[in-house]
Order: C-alpha cells, then structure tokens, then sequence
C-alpha cells in the first residue's frame, strides 16, 4: 500500500487528475493540495489581504476544483487550469463583496512597446513599501495583471489563457496595468 | 535598484496544519453524497459493485497497516 502511495506522488499533475476521477478517494486528491494549496493561498492573500478569508478561499477554490475535475480537457497543464480557476475565483470573491474596481475596459492606449519598456523598468525601480501602497489602491484587475507579469513572472503566453484573452489583448492589459501604477505612484508620491 | 520590487511583496504565510484536513474532509462529504445520490439515479448494480471493491480495497490495506 505504501508503495502505491509512493508512486502516485511521482505522477504528473495530468495523471493524477485521471487517477483522482478513477479511484475517488480524497486521499489521491490530498497529492494535488500538497502541491497547489500553498501557491492558492498566497494568491489569495495577495488578492484579499486577509489570512483568515484567504484561507477560507483556499478551501472552497479547492472543493470547487474538486468538483469540476472532469471537466478538465486535458489541452492546457493541469497548473494553468487551476491558475485559471484560482484567479476568477477571487476576482468574484472581490466583485461580490463590493471591492472590485474595475478598468475603464474601453480606455485606448496609445503607448508604444519603447514607452512600455520604460514604464516596466520606472516600475520594477521602486521601492516595495511604495509599490504596496500602489497596488492597494489601483483596481483589482491592473493589480492582478501585474502581479501574474511580475511576481508569478509568467510570459504573455501564460497569462492568455488565464484571463481568457489573446495576445493582443494581454499586452494591451499589461501595458494599461503599468501606466496606470505609475500614474498612481506620482499622484501619491510626486515625482520622487 | 537590482531587485524586483513585487518579489518583496510575495506573501511569506503559510497554511495552518489542520486545514488540509478540513479540505480532505470536505472531499470525503463529496464523494459520499455523489455515490449516495447514484444509487438513486445511476446504475444500482454497478454502484453496490463498485463499492464492494472499494470496501474490500480498503480491508485489505487496513490489514497491511
């Protein structure tokens, strides 16, 4: 039995998700929350800045992954498909308790791929008890955009299929997430 | 400055030890409300077999340990 037990510790996340639909045994799913509840959690936190809510989160982000297991199609990395779900989740958990603000969705941006560089580079230069204070009051969707770009250091082309967006769109979020922090750090701060 | 600012801000808390419990517990629930309710909308038979085998499954490496 231990041996079992060993073995599927050593499975990919893809055959351990067929393993958990065939065996049903929240023991075989105890794997997955080895190696996924630690990232939700942080996430979470860094969405709702509450330890307690963030655990809570934690939990039913992980029941609600649970329950749609077999509606996982197997075309993206099981990691990207929980991304995925961890991010709507608290986007939702945010919008129902009324702390979403969104970004004006239809605001153009007319900055070059230079002047976004730039952006990236007045951004990753300041310091981090400001930056806080920054992502703590521009809307939620720039600071999630920023944080997958930045902290989880994902490429355009992980982040896609995360917000459900093409590439274009993605760059554009980005690019607005940056312009946007930026102008809220003068705002806050002047011109140091 | 060398270092990524959103780095610093990664959160550094962890998980309580009996949260994993509490997750696991939840499953468990799950999976005994799904099979109950199979037995009333699913293939009876089936599901009585395939809970023979998952109880003797069990016996069997209740045994070993």
């Amino acid at each position: 039995m231990l041996k079992r037990r060993t073995d599927k510790t050593k499975l990919s996340d893809e055959d351990l998700v067929l393993e958990i639909l065939k065996s049903q045994k929240a023991d075989d799913f105890g794997i997955l929350y080895d190696r996924y509840s630690q990232k939700i959690f942080q996430k979470s936190i860094s969405f709702v800045k509450d330890a307690d809510v963030a655990k809570d989160l934690v939990h039913d982000i992980l029941i609600k992954c649970y329950l749609n297991l077999s509606k996982f199609n197997f075309e993206s990395k099981f990691s990207t498909w929980l991304y995925r779900l961890t991010h709507n989740f608290c986007i939702d958990y945010l919008r129902k308790h009324n702390r979403i603000i969104s970004s004006g969705e239809d605001e153009l941006m007319n900055i070059s791929d230079d002047d976004s560089d730039l952006l990236e580079k007045q951004l990753l230069g300041l310091r981090a008890e400001r930056l806080q204070e920054v992502l703590e009051v521009i809307p939620t969707v720039d600071k999630a955009i920023l944080l997958l770009k930045f902290q989880d250091g994902m490429s355009i082309q992980d982040i896609m299929p995360i917000l459900d967006c093409g590439e274009s769109a993605v760059k554009m979020r980005i690019k607005r997430a940056k312009a946007t922090a930026l102008n809220t750090y003068k705002n806050m701060f002047g011109d140091e | 400055m060398s270092s990524n600012p959103f780095k610093i801000l990664e959160p550094r808390e962890v998980l309580p030890e009996n949260h994993k419990k509490e997750v696991l517990g939840s499953v468990n629930s799950i999976i005994l409300v799904l099979r109950f309710v199979q037995l009333f909308v699913g293939d009876f038979t089936a599901v009585i077999l395939d809970k023979f085998k998952t109880d003797i499954f069990d016996d069997s490496s209740n045994s070993i340990k």
